[in-house]
């Protein structure tokens, strides 16, 4: 069972940067998810974490928000 | 020299007795370390210790007096600046930063608005002024649509369609502006491209790159100004490349010195020949 970062209710930008400080602490390849609003958190946040080089495998609605599953990756 | 030269060479009088500004040419906003020391150097030497920030981009040295003009203009050249317009002529473009720097911007603002400006900056014998604005989305943060001609990126979506590079999250269906985007039984995105304004929504929010850009282009908006009668500009082109932009900006300042009367904006001369007649003036038969 991956880790889960739940980021309900935390804004743009803190969510990403809570995001990208909970995956560095993970190895490459392992995968966590991420708990997120709908509207822009989750229409920036798998967008950016993509660009640092994560992997975004699935996104499913989860409990009025969205669970994000992610593969952390190289930068 | 009269009032009127020295604002085609950038010197705005102020109040006072021989207290003027003199205006620098800052092209997209953007300046180097070098450039800023520089103009701060000749500030220093010319002006009253002052600078003061445009609300087009530009950076005006307060307080300089009629007899440096020479002067000020040399030191200039020397670190590439120059002054720049006022009075009735083309200005500046103003421009957003872009996809260069912006994660919303889908389009390089500066190929076009260093063209723009190298083929159209300083132009004479025109009715009044005109400005230029190009935004690199239509989040419009450069106002295109504010300005005489005005630019604002856009794109042309597409799918890739191979194994894997969709995952079917739907998140590109709930950006969608324009409603041109449905969801198939798969959970995978239909574009219908009648409907898509080429806002690009649905590219930035795909987290995995499935949804990739087809085309890249401009909406073009004229007319746009401010002023005690504000108008929002006309949308004369909802999709052209760069160079088809670059042609309609030419046009446009073509039919403005062609057509337009006395002392008046650009949008009073649309209005009056109105404005099918002058977007064939200006589209021809593109």
């Amino acid at each position: 069972m991956p880790d889960t970062i739940d980021l309900r209710g935390v804004r743009c930008p803190a969510n990403y940067v809570r995001a990208r400080l909970a995956l560095d602490e993970l190895e490459l390849g392992d995968e966590a998810t991420i708990l997120l609003d709908e509207g822009e958190p989750v229409s920036n946040v798998p967008r950016s974490l993509r660009e640092d080089g994560d992997t975004v495998l699935a996104i499913d609605r989860r409990g009025g928000g969205f669970a994000v599953l992610v593969r952390r990756g190289e930068a | 020299m009269d009032e009127k030269t020295l604002k085609g060479g950038g010197f705005i009088k102020l109040r006072g007795a021989d207290r003027w500004a003199v205006r620098v040419k800052v092209l997209l906003g953007d300046m180097n370390v070098a450039q800023l020391r520089h103009l701060a150097d000749i500030a220093e030497e010319f002006g009253d210790g002052e600078f003061h920030l445009t609300v087009r981009q530009g950076i005006e040295i307060r307080g300089v007096r009629l007899t440096d003009f020479d002067a000020i203009h040399a030191r200039l050249a020397e670190a590439g600046l120059g002054t720049g317009s006022c009075g009735a002529r083309v200005r500046v473009p103003v421009a957003c930063p872009g996809s260069a720097v912006c994660k919303r911007g889908l389009n390089d603002t500066a190929p076009l608005a260093r063209e723009i400006d190298r083929r159209l900056y300083g132009r004479e014998n025109l009715p009044h002024k005109l400005k230029t604005a190009v935004s690199g989305c239509s989040a419009s943060c450069a106002k295109p649509q504010g300005n005489d001609v005005g630019f604002a990126g856009a794109l042309e979506p597409v799918l890739d369609e191979r194994d894997g590079a969709c995952i079917a999250c739907g998140l590109c269906a709930g950006v969608c502006p324009s409603g041109a985007l449905e969801l198939d039984a798969e959970g995978r995105p239909v574009i219908d491209l009648a409907r898509c304004d080429r806002e690009g929504a649905c590219v930035n929010a795909c987290p995995t790159g499935a949804i990739g850009v087809a085309r890249r282009g401009w909406r073009v908006y004229v007319g746009g100004k401010f002023g005690a009668h504000p108008a929002l500009a006309y949308e004369i082109a909802s999709f052209v490349d760069t160079s088809d932009a670059l042609e309609i900006a030419g046009r446009t300042v073509d039919a403005f010195e062609r057509l337009g009367e006395g002392r008046e904006r650009l949008r009073d001369t649309i209005d009056r020949v109105g404005l099918d007649v002058f977007a064939r003036e200006v589209l021809g038969n593109a």
